[in-house]
C-alpha cells in the first residue's frame, strides 16, 4: 500500500480505528455486571473523545489528492469540513458522556458512541466522495446512524415515535433524492459528479435541472430547511442532548459541504438557484416565526436551525468562491455556537428527568452559575447575528455574497428575520439574566464544562473580530471544487 | 508619545475593551476595585478624547488619525480608523458622557460587575461606529453599541423595564434589517466592491434609482436611532425604564449614532439621493420638532417629558441635515453635541431625584427647589439649554439651524421656530411643578447630591456653558468638513 | 482707557458676578452683595463715562463669534447717541435699583441669589443696548428673558410667583418668534445681521416692499412681546409677584424698554414700510387706551403701575412710529426715572402696610410714611403730565408727533392722557388721603435708610430730568429744537384740558373721601371689562385651555393611539402568525410529507417554466 496515499485517508482511518476501538469495548468489556458496565460506558466516552480529538488533529495535515480510482477527493475543502466534523464529534462525545447528563443508559453507551462515531465517518466520506455512488452511500450510512442514535434515548417517551418519524420522512425524502440521481446518471452516463455537472452545463434540459433539485433534497433534508425540516424540532426536543448536539451542530456542517458539492452541478442555471432563494426566505420565515411561540429551548433551537439554514442558502445564491466560503464559515461558526449552547443545556438539565428542557430552567442562571450565563450570552448573541461574533461576521459574509448574486430584495427579507429571531432569543437571555428564581443556590456543574464553554466563546469572538485568519484558506479551499 | 499619537483613536476604542476584559476577570464581589477600573478607562478614554481634540488640524477636510489596516480584501474590508471634523466631537461627546455616567453610578449596589462590563460594551461600540470609516466596521460597532442596552435595561431598569427593553432593541434592530442591505448593496452597486467609506464617497459613481433606495433603507435604518417621526415610541419607554446613567449614554450618545449615520454613510456617500430626499427629511423633521414637544407637554413622568424632549430636538439635528448648507449642518453635529451633554445631565438629575423619592410623577413632586437646590439648579440650567437659552450650547445649534431652515425651506423654517415656544412651554411647566412651589412634607429631608456625587455634574453644566460662550470651539473645527460636504451636496 | 474697555466691563463686571454667585459664592452672601455693588457702580461709572467720551460718529468694534459659510455672528459693541444715553439711564437705574435692594432684601436668607441673577439681568440689558450685532442683541434679548424668569419667579415658593414667572417667559418667547423669524428672514439676505448692515440695506432701499413689510412687523411682534403691546402684554401686571426692586427695575430702564430701545435703534427699517409704522402707531394707541383704562379700575397699588407702564411704552412707541426718535426716546429716559421713583415708593409702602391692595396701604399707611409719600406724589406728579415735571416734557412731544399722523391716533392718544391723569391722581388721593386712617406708629429700621435714601434721590432726578430734552436730542445727533416745546401752541392747550379733566374726575372721585369707588364703578358692565383687562387675559387662557392643550391631547392621542399602538401591533401580529406556523408542526408525518412533497412539485413545475 502506498503510505502516501494512505496519509490522504489518515483522519477517515483514526474514526474508524475508533469505531472499531469501541466495537471491541462493546463486544469485550460489557458485562452482566453493573459495575462492568459503568466502566465500559466510561472507557467508551474516552475512546469516543480522545478519537475524535485524534482525528481532527489528523485533519489539521494539509493533504492533496484523489482516492479510490479518483471517486474520492481530499483537498482543502475537505480536510477543513473533516476538521470541522471531528471537532463536532469531539463535542457531541464529550456533551454525551456519562456524567454529563446520562440519557443513554449505560448499557447502550458504547454502541451510542460508535454510531455516532460511524455518522461522522459517512459524513467524511460525504465530504470527500466526487462520485455519486459513494456520495449517497456517505449520506445514508450518517443518516441510519442518526435515525439510531435519537432512538438510544434512555428512558420511555416520545423519542421512539421521533426517531420513527424521523426514519420515515428521511427514508421517504432519499428516495426522491436517488430517484434525481439516477435521472442524472441516465442523463448523462457518468457517476461522477464532475461529469455530470459538464454534462448539465453542456445542456442544461429542465428535465436535468429538475432531477439536480431532487438530488438536493437528500442534502436540504439533513440541512432542515422548509419543508423538510418536520423531523428537526421533534427530535432535538426529545432525543438525548448528545445525539440532539450532533444533529444540531456536526451533522449541519456535514450537510453543508455536501450541498456545497452537489450545488456545482446546476451553477449555470439562475432558476434553480432563484427556487433555492425562495426555499431560503421560505425557511427563514417559517423557522423565526415558529421559534417566537416555543416554550422548550431545545425545540426553539431547532426551529431557529431552520431559519439560520435558510440564511445559508441565501448565500450560496451568490454562486462564487465567496459565497462557497462563506457557507463553510458560517458552518463552522454554527457549529461552535451550537456546541455552546448545548453546554448550557447539558449543564442546566443535569438531573432533570426529562430529556426536555424549558427555557425557565435556565431562570436565574447569572446567580447559579454566572460562567454558564457568559456562554448562553455568547452563543444565543452570536446565532442572533450580533457582533462581535462570527455569527455576525458570517452573515455578512454570507449576505454580501447574497446581494453579489443579486438577491437585494432577499437580504431586506433576511434583515427583518434578523429582527424577529432577535426577540426569541433574549427571550432565553433574559431568563438567564433577568428572571430570578426562588432558590438562587449555585449550580453543581461539570468542572470543566463552563470552562470549556468559555474557551470556545472566546475562539467565537477572535474568529469574529478576525476572520482573516481563516478566510484566505477557505477561499483556497473552494476554489479546488468550483 | 509619538506612537501614542499615531494610534490613538485604536487605543481610545481599546480603553473600554480592555476596561471590559479586566472586570471580567475581577472576582464577583469587588465592587470597588470594579467601579475605580471602570472609571481609570472611561476617564482615560476622555483624556485621550481630549487629546485627539488637541491634535486636531482644523485647516483640512481630511480624515486624521488615520490607521488603516487590511483586514479581508477579499470581502472588501478594511480596518480604517480616523476622524475629521465631523466626527470629532462626537468622540468628544462619548468621553464625556462615558465618564460621568460611571461617576453617575457610583452608588450602585446591584450586579454591578456585569453592569460596567455591559456598559463599556456598549460604549466600545459607540466609540468605534464615531471612528470608523469602513461600513462593515461601522455597523459591526454599531450593532455592538446597541445590544447591551436589552440588558442593561432589562436588568437594572425600573418601570416596565422588561417591555421597554424588548421593544427598544427589536425597534433598532429593525432598524439594522434595512441597513443590511443598504450598507452592503453600497459595495455592490458602486461596483467597486469595498467598505471603505472614503473610496466610496470619493467614486464617481451613477448610483441613478438605486441610490435614492439605497438612501432611504440608510435614513430609515438609522433614522430609528436618531427617533425620527414615526419611528420614535421607542425612545421615550427606553428612556423611563432605563437606569440613570444608561439613560445618560442612550440619550446622550447612543441616538446621535443614529444622525451621525445618515451624515457619514447616507449625506457623505449619497450626496444626490440627499437632494432628493432632503424635502422629506425636513418634513419629518419638523414633526419631530413640533410634535415631539407637544407629546413632551402631555406627560406627566418626568422622564418621559426628557424622552420626548429628545424627540424634539433630535429634529433639530435632522432639520439642520436638510437644509444641506453650511450653517445648518454645523449647527446639527453641534445640536447633537449639544443635546448630548444635555440630557445627559438631564437623566443624571432626574436620576438623583428619582433615587431619593422614588417617584418621577409631576403633579407628586413640588418645591424641590428648596431642598435639593443643587439638584433643583442643574436640572434648570438643563431644562434652559433645552429652550435654546444663550450662552449654552444648544442655543448656537439651534439658532444655526433654524436661521438656515428659513433660508432653505422658509415654510418649514418658520414652522419649526414655533418649537422655541412649545419647548419652552413643556420644560417650563416641569420647571414649576417639580421645582417651584411650596416645598412638600415628604420630600423636605431628602439629602441633595452630595460633593462626591457633584463633578460628574459639574462637568456636563461645565461643558454646556463653555460651548454656548466660545461657539468657536465647536465650528472651527467643523468648518472645513463641513464646507466640503456642502461642495459635494452641492455637487 | 478705551470706549472698548469701559463697554467691557459694563457687561463683564456684572456677569462675573452672576457667575461668582452660580459658581458657589452663594454661601458668603454679604460678600455677593457687596461685590454686586461694586460691579453696579462701576457699570454706572462706564456708561457714562462711554456717553461721555464718545467720538462723533460713534464708534464700532467686532470680533467673530460664531462663523458659517452661510452668515456669521460677532460679538461687539455699537456706541451711538442713542445706545450709550440707554446705557445711562440702564447703567445709573440698575445702580439705585442695587442700592435700594440692599435695604429691601436685608432679610432674604437668599439675597446672594437675587444679587446674582440682578447682575445678570443688568448684563444681559446692556448687551442689548451696546450690541453691534442683531445676532448679538437677540442673544441679550433672551437673556433679559432668563434674568427676568428668574427674578419674578424669585419667591418661588410661591406658586403665584412661579406661575407668573412662567407666564412672562413664554408671553415673550411668542414675540421672540417674530422676532427670531425676522431675523432669520433679513439673514435670508444678508451675510450677517450687523446693525450697520442691516440699516445699510434699508437705506440703499434694495428690498422689495413685501420683504420690509413682513420684516418690520416680525420684528414688531417681538417688540410687543417684550414691551408689553397688545396682545402679549398680560405678562406683565402678573410680574408684579416678584420683588420689588424687580418690578422697579424690570418697568423703568430694562426688559420692557428693550423693545422700545430695539423699534429706536431700527426706526428706519419700520418706517421704510407705511403699513408697518402706521400699524405699529395704531397697535401703541390702543394698547395705550387699553392700559390705561384698566389701571383707572385696578386696585393693587404695584398693578396700578404695571398697567401704567404698558400704557406708557405705547406712548413711547407712538413717538418713535410717529417717526420722532427723540421724542420717543425722550420719554423712555424720563419714564425710566418717574416708574422707578414709582415702584421704589411702592415697595416702602407695602413694606409697611405688608400688602398692596391701595385702599389697606390707604389705611394703614398713608402719609405715615413720608418718604414713600414724597416720592409717590413726584412720581405721579410727572406721571400725569403736570406741565414742568418729566413725564409732560416727553409726553407732549410724542403728542406733537402723533399729531401730524393723522386725528384718530391723536384723540386717542389724548384720551389716554386724561385717564392716566386720572389714575394717577387717584392713586395719590387712595393711598395718602384716606379719611379713616387708622394711626400707626411708624417703624424705622436701619436698613429703610438705604431704600428711602434712594427714592429721595430718584425724586431729585425726576424733578430735574424733564429739563434735559434738548441735551439729550443733540446727543443724539438731532437738532435741541427737536426737544422744543412749544408752549403756547393748542396742543399743549389740549394736553392741560386732559389734564385737568382726569385729576379733576379724580378729586371728584376720591379727593374728598367718601365711598370711594370711582365713577367708573357706576357703570358695573364697563367696570367689569375693565377690571379684567379687556377680556385679554381669558382670551389667552382659553387659547392655553383650549388651544394648547388641545394640540397636546391630540398628540398624545396620535403618539398613544395610533403609532404606538401600530408598533405594538405590529409585534403582536408577528406573534400570532408564529403560533400559526408552530401549529403546522402537528405531529402528522404523512401531513409533513405531503407538504414537503407538493412544494418539491410546485419547485419542479417552476423550473419547467422557467
Amino acid at each position: 500500500m502506498d503510505w502516501g496515499l494512505a496519509s490522504l485517508f489518515l483522519p477517515e482511518l483514526a474514526l474508524l480505528g475508533t469505531a472499531l476501538g469501541l466495537f471491541v469495548v462493546t463486544t469485550t468489556v460489557g458485562g452482566g455486571e453493573s459495575a462492568d458496565l459503568r466502566r465500559a460506558g466510561a472507557m467508551a466516552d474516552r475512546v469516543a473523545f480522545f478519537g475524535a480529538v485524534f482525528a481532527a488533529l489528523l485533519a489539521l495535515v494539509p493533504a492533496e489528492g484523489q482516492l479510490f480510482f479518483e471517486s474520492y477527493a481530499v483537498g482543502g475543502f475537505s480536510q477543513s469540513v473533516k476538521l470541522l466534523l471531528c471537532l463536532g464529534l469531539a463535542g457531541s462525545a464529550w456533551l454525551s458522556r456519562g456524567a454529563a447528563r446520562g440519557q443513554v443508559s449505560v448499557r447502550d453507551r458504547p454502541e451510542f458512541h460508535l454510531f455516532l462515531t460511524l455518522a461522522t465517518f459517512g459524513m467524511a466520506m460525504l465530504t470527500s466522495a466526487t462520485e455519486l455512488v459513494g456520495f449517497y452511500v456517505g449520506l445514508e450510512l450518517s443518516a441510519y446512524c442518526l435515525y439510531l442514535l435519537v432512538a438510544m434515548t434512555r428512558r420511555e417517551g416520545d423519542h421512539a415515535e421521533a426517531a420513527l418519524k424521523y426514519f420515515i420522512q428521511g427514508a421517504t425524502l432519499s428516495a426522491v433524492a436517488l430517484f434525481g440521481m439516477s435521472i442524472l446518471y441516465g442523463l448523462s452516463g457518468t457517476t461522477s459528479i464532475a461529469g455530470i455537472g459538464a454534462a448539465v452545463t453542456a445542456e442544461p434540459t429542465t428535465l436535468a435541472l429538475a432531477a439536480v433539485l431532487l438530488s438536493l433534497v437528500g442534502v436540504l433534508f439533513k440541512l432542515a430547511v422548509f419543508p423538510f425540516h418536520f423531523w428537526a424540532p421533534d427530535v432535538y426536543e426529545v432525543a438525548n442532548d448528545g445525539a440532539a448536539s450532533f444533529i444540531a451542530a456536526a451533522s449541519k456542517v456535514g450537510a453543508i459541504a455536501a450541498l456545497l458539492r452537489l450545488l456545482t452541478l446546476g451553477l449555470g442555471h439562475d432558476g434553480l438557484f432563484w427556487i433555492l432563494g425562495g426555499l431560503a426566505v421560505a425557511s427563514m420565515t417559517y423557522g423565526n416565526l415558529a421559534a417566537l411561540v416555543q416554550k422548550d429551548l431545545k425545540r426553539l433551537l431547532a426551529y431557529s436551525g431552520v431559519a439560520q439554514a435558510g440564511y445559508l442558502l441565501m448565500g450560496l445564491m451568490g454562486r462564487d468562491e465567496a459565497a462557497w466560503s462563506a457557507a463553510i464559515y458560517y458552518g463552522a461558526a454554527y457549529l461552535g455556537l451550537l456546541l455552546l449552547c448545548f453546554i448550557v443545556v447539558v449543564e442546566v438539565g443535569r438531573g432533570r428527568e426529562d430529556a426536555r428542557l424549558p427555557i425557565s430552567a435556565v431562570n436565574g442562571l447569572y446567580k447559579k452559575s454566572p460562567m454558564l450565563a457568559m456562554v448562553l450570552l455568547v452563543g444565543l448573541l452570536g446565532l442572533a447575528g450580533v457582533p462581535p461574533t462570527a455569527g455576525f461576521t458570517g452573515k455578512w459574509l454570507l449576505f454580501k455574497a447574497a446581494l453579489d448574486g443579486g438577491a437585494f430584495w432577499l437580504i431586506l427579507v433576511a434583515g427583518i428575520n434578523n429582527t424577529i429571531a432577535i426577540y426569541y432569543y433574549l427571550i432565553v437571555l433574559k431568563a438567564a439574566y433577568v428572571d430570578d428564581v426562588e432558590d438562587p443556590t449555585p449550580l453543581q456543574t461539570s468542572p470543566l464544562g463552563p470552562k470549556l464553554g468559555v474557551a470556545i466563546s472566546l475562539a467565537i469572538v477572535l474568529f469574529g473580530v478576525f476572520p482573516q485568519w481563516v478566510m484566505p484558506r477557505l477561499l483556497d479551499a473552494v476554489a479546488a471544487i468550483l | 508619545m509619538a506612537w501614542l499619537d499615531a494610534h490613538i483613536l485604536t487605543i481610545i476604542l481599546m480603553c473600554p475593551v480592555v476596561g471590559l476584559g479586566i472586570v471580567m476577570l475581577i472576582h464577583n464581589g469587588k465592587d470597588l476595585l470594579i467601579k475605580q477600573v471602570a472609571a481609570v478607562s472611561s476617564g482615560l478614554s476622555l483624556v485621550l478624547s481630549l487629546r485627539v481634540w488637541a491634535l486636531f488640524d482644523a485647516s483640512t477636510a481630511e480624515l486624521q488619525m488615520v490607521e488603516r489596516v487590511a483586514w479581508l480584501p477579499s470581502a472588501g474590508i478594511n480596518y480604517i480608523v480616523g476622524v475629521d471634523g465631523l466626527s470629532l466631537a462626537m468622540v468628544l461627546l462619548t468621553g464625556i458622557v462615558f465618564f460621568t455616567g460611571v461617576l453617575t453610578m457610583w452608588e450602585l449596589t446591584n450586579r454591578v460587575k456585569e453592569y460596567f462590563a455591559f456598559t463599556m460594551a456598549l460604549v466600545a461600540g459607540v466609540f468605534g461606529v464615531f471612528i470608523s470609516q469602513d461600513l462593515f466596521f461601522f455597523f459591526l460597532f454599531y450593532e455592538l453599541a446597541v445590544l447591551p442596552m436589552y440588558l442593561l435595561i432589562a436588568i437594572w431598569g425600573s418601570t416596565r423595564r422588561e417591555f421597554a427593553a424588548m421593544k427598544l432593541t427589536l425597534f433598532l434592530l429593525a432598524g439594522s434589517a434595512l441597513l443590511f442591505p443598504a450598507l452592503i448593496g453600497l459595495a455592490h452597486y458602486s461596483g467597486l466592491n469595498t467598505f471603505d467609506m472614503t473610496l466610496l464617497a470619493e467614486a464617481d459613481t451613477d448610483w441613478g434609482g438605486m441610490g435614492l433606495i439605497l438612501f432611504g433603507f440608510i435614513y430609515v435604518g438609522f433614522g430609528v436611532l436618531a427617533g425620527i417621526f414615526p419611528f420614535h415610541t421607542w425612545s421615550p419607554i427606553g428612556h423611563v425604564a432605563a437606569p440613570t446613567a444608561v439613560s445618560m449614554l442612550h440619550a446622550g450618545v447612543l441616538m446621535k449614532l443614529g444622525a451621525y449615520g445618515v451624515l457619514r454613510i447616507g449625506m457623505i456617500i449619497l450626496p444626490e439621493a440627499m437632494g432628493s430626499w432632503a424635502p422629506v427629511i425636513a418634513v419629518l423633521a419638523l414633526c419631530n420638532i413640533l410634535y415631539g414637544a407637544f407629546v413632551a407637554l402631555g406627560q406627566t413622568d418626568l422622564k418621559y417629558m426628557i424622552g420626548y424632549s429628545s424627540v424634539s430636538h433630535m429634529g433639530v439635528v435632522m432639520l439642520g441635515l436638510a437644509t444641506m448648507t453650511h450653517a445648518g449642518i454645523s449647527g446639527a453635529i453641534f445640536q447633537m453635541f449639544a443635546h448630548g451633554i444635555m440630557t445627559a445631565l438631564f437623566f443624571s438629575c432626574v436620576g438623583h431625584i428619582y433615587d431619593r423619592t422614588h417617584t418621577r410623577e409631576i403633579s407628586r413632586l413640588g418645591g424641590l427647589f428648596h431642598t435639593m437646590p443643587r439638584a433643583s439648579t442643574l436640572f434648570i440650567i438643563a431644562g434652559m439649554a433645552g429652550i435654546g437659552v444663550p450662552c449654552l450650547a444648544s442655543f448656537w445649534a439651534e439658532f444655526l439651524v433654524f436661521v438656515a431652515a428659513v433660508k432653505t425651506w422658509p415654510i418649514i423654517g418658520i414652522l419649526a421656530i414655533c418649537g422655541l415656544v412649545a419647548s419652552a412651554l413643556f420644560v417650563l411647566r416641569v420647571i414649576q411643578k417639580t421645582f417651584f412651589g411650596p416645598p412638600l412634607e415628604a420630600w423636605k429631608d431628602l439629602p441633595d447630591i452630595s460633593n462626591g456625587m457633584l463633578p460628574a455634574r459639574l462637568i456636563l453644566a461645565g461643558t454646556l456653558l463653555v460651548f454656548g460662550i466660545i461657539p468657536g470651539l465647536m465650528l472651527t473645527n467643523l468648518d472645513e468638513s463641513v464646507r466640503a460636504l456642502v461642495a459635494v451636496l452641492a455637487g | 482707557m478705551t470706549l472698548n474697555a469701559w463697554a467691557d466691563i459694563a457687561i463683564g463686571a456684572p456677569l462675573a458676578v452672576f457667575f461668582a454667585m452660580l459658581l458657589g459664592m452663594r454661601a458668603w452672601p454679604r460678600a455677593v452683595v457687596g461685590l454686586s455693588l461694586l460691579s453696579a457702580l462701576a457699570v454706572a461709572l462706564a456708561t457714562w463715562m462711554m456717553a461721555l467720551n464718545l467720538p462723533e460718529g460713534g464708534f464700532t468694534s467686532s470680533v467673530p463669534w460664531a462663523v458659517t459659510d452661510d452668515f456669521s455672528v460677532s460679538f461687539g459693541y455699537r456706541l451711538t447717541g442713542l445706545s450709550t444715553a440707554m446705557a445711562c439711564v440702564v447703567g445709573t437705574i440698575h445702580l439705585l435699583v442695587q442700592v435700594y435692594s440692599v435695604g429691601y432684601m436685608a432679610d432674604d436668607p437668599h439675597k446672594a441669589r437675587f444679587f446674582g441673577t440682578l447682575s445678570l439681568f443688568a448684563t444681559a440689558m446692556l448687551g442689548i443696548v451696546l450690541s453691534a450685532d442683531l445676532a448679538q442683541t437677540f442673544i441679550a434679548w433672551e437673556l433679559v428673558g432668563l434674568a427676568s424668569y428668574l427674578l419674578i419667579g424669585f419667591w418661588n415658593a410661591k406658586p403665584a410667583a412661579a406661575q407668573a414667572a412662567k407666564k412672562a417667559f413664554i408671553m415673550t418667547r411668542f414675540g421672540d418668534l417674530g422676532l427670531f423669524a425676522g431675523l432669520a428672514l433679513m439673514v435670508s439676505r444678508l451675510g450677517d445681521l450687523k446693525i450697520d448692515t442691516v440699516l445699510l440695506a434699508v437705506e440703499a432701499n434694495t428690498w422689495e416692499p413685501g420683504f420690509v413689510t413682513a420684516i418690520g412687523l416680525c420684528l414688531l411682534c417681538g417688540i410687543a412681546g417684550k414691551s408689553a403691546q397688545f396682545p402679549l402684554h398680560t405678562w406683565l401686571p402678573d410680574a408684579m409677584e416678584g420683588p420689588t426692586p424687580v418690578s422697579s427695575l424690570l418697568h423703568s430702564a430694562t426688559m420692557v424698554a428693550a423693545g422700545v430701545y430695539l423699534f429706536a435703534l431700527l426706526q428706519p427699517l419700520f418706517l421704510a414700510s407705511e403699513f408697518t409704522a402706521t400699524f405699529a402707531l395704531g397697535l401703541a394707541v390702543f394698547t395705550a387706551l387699553l392700559a390705561a383704562t384698566v389701571a383707572c379700575v385696578e386696585t393693587d397699588m404695584k398693578r396700578v403701575l404695571a398697567w401704567s407702564s404698558i400704557s406708557q411704552l405705547s406712548f413711547m412707541l407712538m413717538g418713535l412710529a410717529a417717526g420722532s426718535q427723540v421724542a420717543g426716546f425722550f420719554h423712555l429716559v424720563t419714564h425710566a426715572g418717574f416708574k422707578c421713583l414709582l415702584f421704589l415708593s411702592a415697595g416702602l409702602f407695602i413694606h409697611a402696610a405688608h400688602t398692596g391692595d391701595l385702599l389697606a396701604i390707604g389705611r394703614k399707611v398713608g402719609r405715615s410714611a413720608p418718604v414713600a409719600a414724597l416720592g409717590l406724589v413726584v412720581g405721579c406728579v410727572a406721571l400725569s403730565g403736570f406741565p414742568g415735571f418729566a413725564g409732560f416734557m416727553s409726553k407732549e412731544l410724542v403728542l406733537h408727533a402723533v399729531h401730524e399722523q393723522g386725528m384718530v391716533f391723536y384723540s386717542g392718544a389724548l384720551l389716554t392722557s386724561a385717564l392716566t391723569a386720572y389714575y394717577a391722581f387717584r392713586l395719590v388721593f387712595l393711598a395718602l388721603f384716606d379719611p379713616e386712617r387708622e394711626s400707626v406708629e411708624a417703624h424705622p429700621s436701619a436698613a429703610l435708610k438705604w431704600q428711602q435714601g434712594v427714592v429721595v434721590i430718584l425724586a431729585v432726578l425726576t424733578l430735574g430730568i424733564g429739563w434735559t430734552g434738548g441735551d439729550l436730542a443733540r446727543h443724539l445727533g438731532a437738532s435741541a429744537d427737536e426737544a422744543h416745546i412749544h408752549w403756547m401752541s393748542s396742543g399743549v392747550a389740549f394736553a392741560m384740558v386732559a389734564l385737568v379733566l382726569g385729576a379733576g374726575l379724580a378729586f371728584v372721585d376720591f379727593g374728598r373721601g367718601g365711598e370711594r369707588a370711582g365713577s367708573f364703578a357706576k357703570f358695573p358692565a364697563m367696570h367689569r371689562f375693565f377690571a379684567s383687562g379687556w377680556g385679554v387675559d381669558a382670551f389667552w387662557r382659553t387659547f392655553s385651555d383650549v388651544g394648547i392643550a388641545g394640540l397636546t391631547r391630540l398628540a398624545l392621542l396620535i403618539d398613544r393611539g395610533a403609532i404606538d399602538r401600530t408598533v405594538d401591533g405590529t409585534g403582536a401580529a408577528t406573534k400570532v402568525l408564529g403560533g400559526v406556523a408552530a401549529r403546522m408542526q402537528n405531529g402528522r408525518v404523512q401531513l409533513y410529507l405531503s407538504i414537503a412533497l407538493g412544494l418539491l412539485a410546485t419547485g419542479l413545475l417552476a423550473l419547467g417554466a422557467m
